[in-house]
């Protein structure tokens, strides 16, 4: 089944004169269900990248394609609903909405489309991240950990066919990041969702079974899991990509 | 996979619950700013029902409701003459001269009273006379201005025209006695069983007051009120008092049962159409209509639109800024939604959502904010100088002033969503990456500045070329395009300037930052982007506070330059006396120059006459611009050495055109003249043209003056109003200066009744009419001409004089409180936005979370950070005032040239006077105003810990 597919995908920011290419003439693709990760030092264009697979801006040249639709010819409108239906986000700073309690941020989507909470669903998601303790109270008095699973919970209550993550657990220690990203790997493994993770983290990158490397814009590299069984294999494979040695890694 | 599938139908009212929900939540969450926009709303909601409703009370006449007429249904009196001038500029075509007022116009025909009585309708009736008296004693109880006195009505009437509320009704017969008004009672004190002397052209009375009426008349000012007295006396009395008998003036009229008053006063006001002398007819069961022709009630309802328009204004920027500094917080939280789920649609619906939740809660508690201020009682109802408190009683909120008030409060808060829905509706979910600090704009379209100028320029050119033809042509015309182009020119200059603000807020910023960063001990990069850190919100703020401190600067600007020419200045003599009703014959004169306290030499009499321009003057060129209310002119005949010549000359004038010498001695020569420079800016007549008088005392004949020198006397009108030197005419076009015995000889006056002198500085005025006193009534006792009423006897003389500081303190006094009076709503305009003031504040500390948490980390003292945070709202004060002054003072001056040419200022041109000491206090409102918006946020901000402010600065981010 088709997940994802971008093909030439390049996108200019305006930078005072002239131009900046933060992607440059990226291809990839992700079957349903696979969990992929994209790696790069910082200012490589892997959060840009993630933006445009979202929809959340559009690509100067190339094309998405997300389970055979070109998400570049949808219209705001017809974008926001597929967003909404089809695309679970998690981001970084974990972006919820600060006047809503912690079920009600997991339910927005829902709400927004008009369609009727599965309560089973949804109890069962919020036991599973553990947010039983946090149900009614506003994001204000959580803690780090307890928003992004919050967030999380909002990207996943739809079922979403495609999950993208923005440095899920940046803003966390490195324990509870790792914790996170196991349980949100389940949690999708299950579901059967496409995941493509943001992260310069190795460690936090190893919960996927592929590697996108990018840098300076361009994707420079890709990774199996199976050529690097550690995190210190994966880290030495990265490194090798990026210093210009090897462009893949499992694939030769 | 195809396309998600839309919505159904039955699930768009659960759609619009999640968004109100979203709405409620973020609004219950920051109650408090809600709160402060829903208080900013009903303030403005409060103060739009208020003005609706009074002037709706005014406007629609509430048929008497305490039955304040009285029994009687109908008044006929001489119609009122016209005393507000009408626009000076008619259109084009042969000039005809309008109909002059009629002097034997201030009684009614005999036969109307008996004509009345046979009338099968009327079921009663009293003729009356009515006439205005001076009290002689009591002194009043309250100050009461220059004029004093009261109407005293002379009426045979057996009964009292509505229930006496003490006492009883006059006796037939009962020669001492007097029924008062309980208006007229307090301001002399009086009451049942006291005494009072009163002075009439015919002499004077002891009066014993034997009932006390109410006031009736609802609020309407005695002089539209001809049916109704201060004194009611019997005819008998008023005879006495007035030196003449049988003319009636007030003929009041009861009507039987059934029968319509309004078909009444049709029938015979078509009957009388032709009748000399002319009576109108009006009914008292109606306080509609002004008799004067709606004038007043105009300027009322002129007055309420400014301040409804000025509280919509004011409504809208609270709404606006509170919906702004929200919208500015929720940039991130708006971004994650439309990143997430929500479409644009739903993101604008948030916003209108929102503004409408503000506006539903302000309408309703601002109307409930109205009702409660009805109850605390009718003392506010003093704003309303024209009417009396008692009108507004008992007038509850009308349906109109709940609707406009509703009206504005949606459209204002509709108004304000649009705009903010559009920003709202142009982020895209991308944004959810840069904080608000990125999003925010700081600098703007410098077209602006180029089209602001072009806009605020563009009324001082208009007025400049309404004065300059060939264009002063187009705006003489009474055409509405005429006179709408200044006005089209003062909104092109407010829209001006608010275009202009952004550049002023860069301006200011630059300017006053770093003296306010020295005054603040804080180091000037501290204020650096202030303002502009969030440049349009400062600007959103900055023209919500100007919008009521331009208007107010404009009005006392305005005001006191507009005061200027009319307020005497030295070279009028210190008094003017004025021996009543008759004067002395010329060989008294040489008397009345020896009083003591006379400055030798200088003591000018002076022969007076009121008269009326000739019909050929009035067709001629010059004389187009002059209407009905200023045909008459004021010839003052003195003697010319003594007036202008010599050392010490009595009338220190500047000349504009001629020399003292050579005026004085054209006007020895002959029938030479002297006048003033607003009728030579008014006429274009000056030094050699001619213009001619008729004779009153010899109809038909006429007086031809050639003028010898134009003057500056600045003050003349006032001077002459209060000393009754007006005798002909309430208005005069000018005051002009001819030679003495001329004046005498050609318009035969045989007695003179005014001097104007100049007295030690040691004694008062009070005591010079003491002094005079004797010497007046040494010369009473001849006959003279009551206009209208034929011969009276004066009995008695009475001294009045009118001084020059005395009237200078009043004319400030008076202008004051009229000045004082129109600038209540800007200055309650400038409190509702003082509201937005402290949105943007609170708003702004909420943007900076993050920053301050940063800075607090590194060293910045709580002091530092509460100073930091109060220094906004300085600079959004200072940005605001330089604005309002500017602006303000340059409506001020177009304001006051467009009044030359639209109303009646007769060539005057007021020069511009900033009354520093009224705009300080203004300012002073509008900083102490500022201060306190910024002083919670301020203090808040101080006690907050930095750790707080970096975990709610991340919420943010």
């Amino acid at each position: 089944m088709k997940g994802v597919e971008v093909s030439n995908l390049t996108k200019r920011f305006r930078c005072g004169n002239g131009a900046i290419e933060a992607v440059k003439d990226v291809t990839l693709s992700l079957a349903q269900g696979e969990f992929a990760a994209v790696m790069g030092a910082s200012g490589s264009g892997k959060s840009t990248l993630l933006h445009l697979i979202a929809g959340l801006t559009k690509p100067d040249e190339g094309a998405i394609r997300i389970a055979g639709i070109d998400v570049n010819e949808l219209s705001d409108a017809a974008l926001t609903a597929f967003r909404r239906q089809h695309i679970g986000l998690i981001f970084q700073a974990f972006n919820l909405i600060p006047s809503l309690s912690g079920e009600d941020n997991i339910t927005l989507p829902l709400l927004l489309a008009r369609a009727r909470p599965d309560r089973a669903r949804v109890d069962s998601l919020i036991a599973r991240l553990g947010l039983e303790g946090v149900r009614g109270r506003q994001p204000d008095s959580m803690s780090g950990g307890e928003q992004q699973r919050v967030a999380i919970g909002r990207a996943l209550v739809r079922a979403p066919r495609l999950v993208l993550a923005d440095e899920p657990t940046g803003s966390l220690d490195s324990l509870n990041g790792r914790k996170l990203c196991e349980l949100f790997g389940e949690i999708t493994a299950e579901s059967g969702a496409t995941v493509l993770m943001v992260t310069h983290n190795p460690v936090v990158a190893f919960a996927a079974s592929r590697f996108f490397i990018l840098k300076d814009g361009r994707l420079v590299g890709e990774i199996d899991k199976t050529a690097c069984p550690t995190v210190q294999d994966l880290n030495q494979a990265y490194f090798e990509i990026v210093e210009g040695a090897r462009s893949e890694v499992g694939r030769e | 996979m195809s396309n998600p599938p839309l919505p159904s139908k039955s699930a768009a009212p659960r759609g619009v619950f999640v968004l109100i929900k979203l709405v409620a939540a973020h609004n219950k969450k920051r109650w408090g700013r809600a709160l402060l926009g829903v208080l900013g709303i009903a303030a403005s909601v409060c103060l739009i029902a208020w003005v609706i409703r009074a002037y709706d009370a005014a406007a629609h006449g509430a048929p008497d409701p305490a039955g304040e007429a009285g029994r009687f249904d109908i008044v006929a009196a001489p119609p009122m003459p016209r005393m507000m001038p009408g626009s000076p500029r008619d259109k084009g075509g042969p000039r005809k001269p309008p109909p002059a007022p009629d002097a034997a116009a201030q009684f009614v025909d005999p036969r109307l009273v008996e004509q009345l009585r046979a009338d099968p309708a009327v079921a009663g009736l009293a003729a009356n006379v009515r006439t205005r008296v001076r009290v002689v004693s009591p002194p009043p109880a309250v100050e009461l201005g220059p004029f004093g006195g009261g109407f005293l009505m002379g009426t045979a009437d057996g009964a009292p025209p509505s229930p006496l509320s003490g006492g009883r009704w006059l006796e037939a017969g009962g020669e001492g006695e007097a029924v008062i008004s309980t208006a007229f009672g307090e301001r002399y004190a009086l009451g049942l069983g006291d005494e009072l002397t009163v002075g009439g052209t015919g002499g004077e009375l002891r009066l014993r007051i034997v009932g006390l009426l109410p006031p009736g008349n609802a609020g309407r000012g005695l002089w539209f009120s001809p049916h109704l007295a201060d004194i009611y006396v019997p005819i008998a009395a008023a005879d006495t008092l007035n030196g003449f008998s049988g003319r009636w003036n007030a003929v009041n009229i009861a009507l039987k049962p059934g029968e319509s008053p309004d078909r009444f006063v049709e029938d015979w006001s078509a009957r009388t159409a032709h009748w000399t002398p002319p009576v109108s007819f009006r009914s008292l069961r109606r306080q509609d209509g002004d008799p004067m022709g709606g004038v007043m009630l105009q300027m009322f309802k002129i007055e309420a639109q400014q301040d409804t328009v000025l509280a919509f204004l004011a409504a809208f920027f609270v709404i606006f800024s509170t919906l702004s500094g929200g919208l500015r917080e929720r940039l991130r939280e708006f971004a994650s939604l439309r990143a997430i789920a929500m479409s644009r649609s739903q993101l604008v619906a948030v916003v209108f959502l929102e503004a409408l939740l503000l506006a539903l809660l302000g309408w309703g508690l601002g109307l409930l904010l109205a009702q409660a201020l009805l109850g605390a009682g009718n003392k506010l109802a003093v704003f309303l100088r024209f009417f009396q408190a008692g009108v507004f009683e008992n007038h509850p909120l009308s349906r109109l002033s709940v609707l406009v008030s509703g009206a504005c409060a949606l459209v204002g808060s509709a108004a304000a969503a649009a705009v903010l829905a559009w920003q709202a509706a142009r982020l895209k979910p991308v944004d959810i990456l840069s904080g608000p600090a990125q999003s925010q704009a700081r600098g703007f379209p410098r077209i602006m500045v180029a089209v602001g100028a072009a806009l605020v320029i563009a009324n001082p050119i208009m007025v400049l070329l309404a004065n300059t033809a060939p264009f002063s042509s187009f705006f003489a015309g009474t055409s509405s395009m005429g006179f709408g182009a200044p006005l089209l020119g003062s909104g092109a200059m407010i829209i001006g300037l608010a275009l202009l603000t952004p550049g002023a807020v860069l301006l200011v910023e630059a300017v006053f930052g770093p003296l306010l960063a020295w005054i603040l001990r804080l180091h000037r990069r501290f204020l650096r982007q202030q303002l502009t850190g969030n440049l349009w919100r400062t600007v959103w703020t900055t023209i919500a506070l100007s919008a009521g401190l331009t208007l107010f600067v404009t009005e006392l600007v305005w005001g006191y330059s507009m005061l200027v020419p009319y307020t005497p200045d030295k070279s009028l003599p210190r008094m003017l006396v004025s021996i009543l009703p008759a004067g002395v014959p010329e060989s008294a004169i040489g008397e009345v120059e020896r009083v003591e306290g006379v400055v030798p030499g200088q003591c000018l009499a002076m022969a007076v006459e009121q008269p009326r321009l000739t019909e050929q003057t009035l067709a001629s060129k010059p004389f187009e611009s002059v209407d009905a209310t200023q045909q008459h002119l004021l010839i003052m005949g003195v003697d010319p050495r003594r007036a202008f010549a010599g050392s010490a000359p009595v009338l220190g004038f500047t000349f504009l055109q001629g020399d003292r010498e050579t005026a004085a001695r054209k006007l020895a020569e002959g029938r030479y003249c002297l006048v003033p420079d607003h009728f030579h800016t008014q006429t274009g007549l000056g030094a050699g043209d001619k213009f001619s008088v008729e004779v009153p005392n010899a109809p038909g004949t006429s007086v031809e003056y050639e003028i010898a020198g134009v003057v500056s006397v600045p003050g003349w009108n006032w001077f002459t109003k209060f000393a009754d030197i007006r005798r002909r005419s309430v208005r005069a076009l000018a005051m002009v200066f001819a030679d003495y015995g001329g004046v005498k000889a050609d318009f035969k006056l045989d007695r003179i009744a005014y001097f104007w002198m100049n007295v030690d500085e040691k004694v008062s005025f009070p005591a010079m009419a003491e002094r005079l006193e004797p010497l007046a009534d040494r010369y009473a006792g001849v006959t003279i001409e009551v206009a209208g009423a034929g011969p009276a006897l004066v009995s008695k003389q009475y001294v009045k004089i009118t001084e020059r500081a005395d009237l200078i303190e009043k004319l400030n006094s008076r202008a004051d409180s009229v000045i004082w009076q129109l600038t209540r709503f800007p200055l309650i305009a400038l409190a509702i936005a003082s509201l937005a003031v402290f949105n943007t504040i609170f708003g702004s500390v909420r943007a900076r979370f993050w920053q301050f948490g940063i800075l607090r980390g590194v060293g910045l003292s709580r002091g530092q950070l509460f100073r930091l945070v109060l220094s906004e709202s300085l600079m959004i004060f200072a940005a605001a005032a330089t604005l309002s002054l500017i602006s303000g003072t340059l409506l001020a001056w177009c304001g006051i040239h467009i009044c030359t040419y639209f109303f009646y200022f007769a060539g005057r041109t007021p020069p511009l006077v900033l009354p520093w000491g009224g705009l300080a206090v203004g300012f002073g409102i509008a900083l102490a105003l500022c201060l306190a918006a910024g002083l919670v946020p301020a203090w808040r901000a101080a006690r907050k810990e930095p750790l707080g402010f970096i975990q709610a600065g991340r919420l943010s981010l």
